[in-house]
This record gives structure tokens, C-alpha cells and sequence, in this order.
């Protein structure tokens, strides 16, 4: 290879990172969601307020948001880190709504259906809407992902099975409690929906360390 | 991803080849911009495949790139 080879005008560079409109789309509609539940007089969405993940999922909005500034580089977020940010949005979101079917705050309605099957379409879907995002964005930018993608991806992936063995041993510490004091265990919804949502959490622990990870590097 | 003892003169190298971008270096080191900006700004110890592709783009050895700096 030449060493000039592949030497490019320096005003295409910045063009090549601009940051996606979908990219605020998604902190946008949690920040209208959650207005819309603090301002809400019906008490049970008003009561979606009180869960911390809410707040935290707010939190995490926010800084999605912030990621799609440019660093002083003149980068935006590469797709990694846009992804990132997203599946830790969306898997906070899904331990909303574990929380609320815990809780019976959804109750028995057709609207928990769908929300289950909503949840469970992107899930399925998820990594084939990806990969052909990736294909699409490859076709224009050349390289999306890398050997850094990798290496970050990795970290997240031990952040997150730590984060789930400690929620698993807690929660079995706290089912063996529940059940000694109180006689009985507690019921077969509630503990299925405390086991996906140690899942949901972990997965966006390593989400969120790895989007932590991306916007160290780009700082 | 950070406090990397590998210390690096891409930035000085990109310069001396004609202001070659970041963008540019990364098409020809088939990795993304955001990991060379990582890597000039030493949040990023490379593999020894893409130290490689680094210094074979500029034509130089790999110790004129990357230096042991801790």
C-alpha cells in the first residue's frame, strides 16, 4: 500500500460523522413519556413515576442525547456506541414494564399483550434490523465496526455477567428470607418477572459500560 | 480502552504524508475514525495486526509509530 493512498480532502471528514436524526428520536419520546406521567392526574400512571429505572432510563436518555454531539475531534458516535445507547434505553425500558406486570399495575388487559408482544417483536427482530443497518451504513462509510468495537463489547459482556450472578445471589438471598419470615414464597409472577428483570438489568449494565466505554475514548 | 502505556506519533505521521485525515487513514487501516482518534489519543492500545496496518500505511516500522512509553 502507498503511503498516499487513500488521502482524502479534509472537508469530506466531518460530513462522514454526522450524527443520525434517529438518534434523538428515541431520548426525545422518553423525555415526552416521562413529562407526560409526571404531569398525568390518573393515579396509576402518575405511580410509573415513583420506579427508579424510570428515572434512571431518563438519566440514560439524557446522555444518549448528549452522545450525539461531536466530540472536539469533530467525530459523532460511531454505530457502536449509538447502539449501545440504545439497547440500554430499551432494556431499561423492558424492566418498566416487568415492574408494572409485577406490580399488576398493567393488569389484565390486552394493552400487557401487546406490550409483550411489542417487546418480544423487537427482541426477535432486533439483530436483523442491525445487521442490515450496518450493511446499509458499510456501503457508504466503508469500516463500521472494528477490533475497538470488540475489545469494548467484551468489557460490557463481563460488567454485565457480574452484575447477574450478584442480582441472582441477592435475589436468593431475598427469596430464602421472604420465604422463612413470611411462610410462603412469593408468587410464581413475581418471581419470573425478578428473574427477567436481573436479566434486562444486567445486559443494561453492560450496555451502559460500554456506551461509558465509547464516550471515554471520544472525550 | 484507557491509560495505555503505548505511546504513538500517528498524529505527527499523518501530518508529515500530506495532512492525511483521519478519516483517510482509517479507510486504508480498515478500522473506524472514532478508533483512530482513540488511538492518537492514547485511550487505545492497538492489536498487533492493526499496529502493523498503521506503520505499512505510512511505510515505516512498527517502533517508529508506537514506542513503550510507562
Amino acid at each position: 500500500m502507498s503511503m498516499h493512498e487513500g488521502i482524502v480532502p479534509a472537508g469530506r471528514q466531518a460530513r462522514t460523522d454526522r450524527p443520525s436524526v434517529w438518534s434523538v428520536i428515541w431520548p426525545a419520546a422518553v423525555f415526552t413519556g416521562f413529562g407526560l406521567l409526571f404531569v398525568s392526574k390518573d393515579p396509576a400512571l402518575r405511580g410509573l413515576t415513583l420506579g427508579p429505572v424510570l428515572l434512571l432510563l431518563v438519566g440514560i436518555a439524557g446522555l444518549a442525547w448528549r452522545s450525539t454531539r461531536p466530540s472536539a475531534e469533530g467525530a459523532g458516535p460511531s454505530p457502536g456506541e449509538t447502539d449501545a445507547w440504545n439497547a440500554a434505553q430499551l432494556l431499561l425500558v423492558a424492566v418498566i414494564f416487568l415492574q408494572m406486570i409485577a406490580a399488576g399495575r398493567l393488569g389484565e388487559g390486552w394493552i400487557t399483550w401487546c406490550l409483550l408482544f411489542g417487546y418480544a417483536g423487537v427482541v426477535l427482530l432486533g439483530p436483523e434490523i442491525r445487521a442490515r443497518r450496518l450493511a446499509a451504513q458499510a456501503r457508504h462509510r466503508g469500516v463500521v465496526e472494528d477490533e475497538r468495537d470488540a475489545a469494548i463489547q467484551a468489557a460490557a459482556t463481563r460488567w454485565s455477567k457480574r452484575t447477574l450472578e450478584t442480582m441472582l445471589v441477592a435475589g436468593a438471598a431475598v427469596y430464602a428470607l421472604h420465604a422463612s419470615r413470611m411462610g410462603s414464597a412469593p408468587d410464581a409472577r413475581a418471581t419470573v418477572a425478578a428473574v427477567f428483570a436481573a436479566m434486562f438489568v444486567a445486559n443494561a449494565v453492560g450496555q451502559w459500560c460500554a456506551a461509558m466505554l465509547y464516550w471515554r475514548d471520544r472525550r | 480502552m484507557t491509560g495505555t502505556p503505548i505511546a504513538n506519533g500517528i498524529r505527527r505521521l499523518r501530518f508529515e504524508h500530506g495532512e492525511m485525515t483521519q478519516q483517510a487513514l482509517a479507510d486504508a487501516c480498515q478500522v473506524t475514525r472514532q478508533t483512530i482518534i482513540a488511538l492518537e489519543a492514547g485511550r487505545y492500545a492497538p492489536s498487533l495486526e492493526l499496529a502493523f496496518r498503521i506503520a505499512r500505511t505510512f511505510d515505516v516500522g512498527v517502533e517508529d509509530v508506537f514506542r513503550w512509553a510507562a
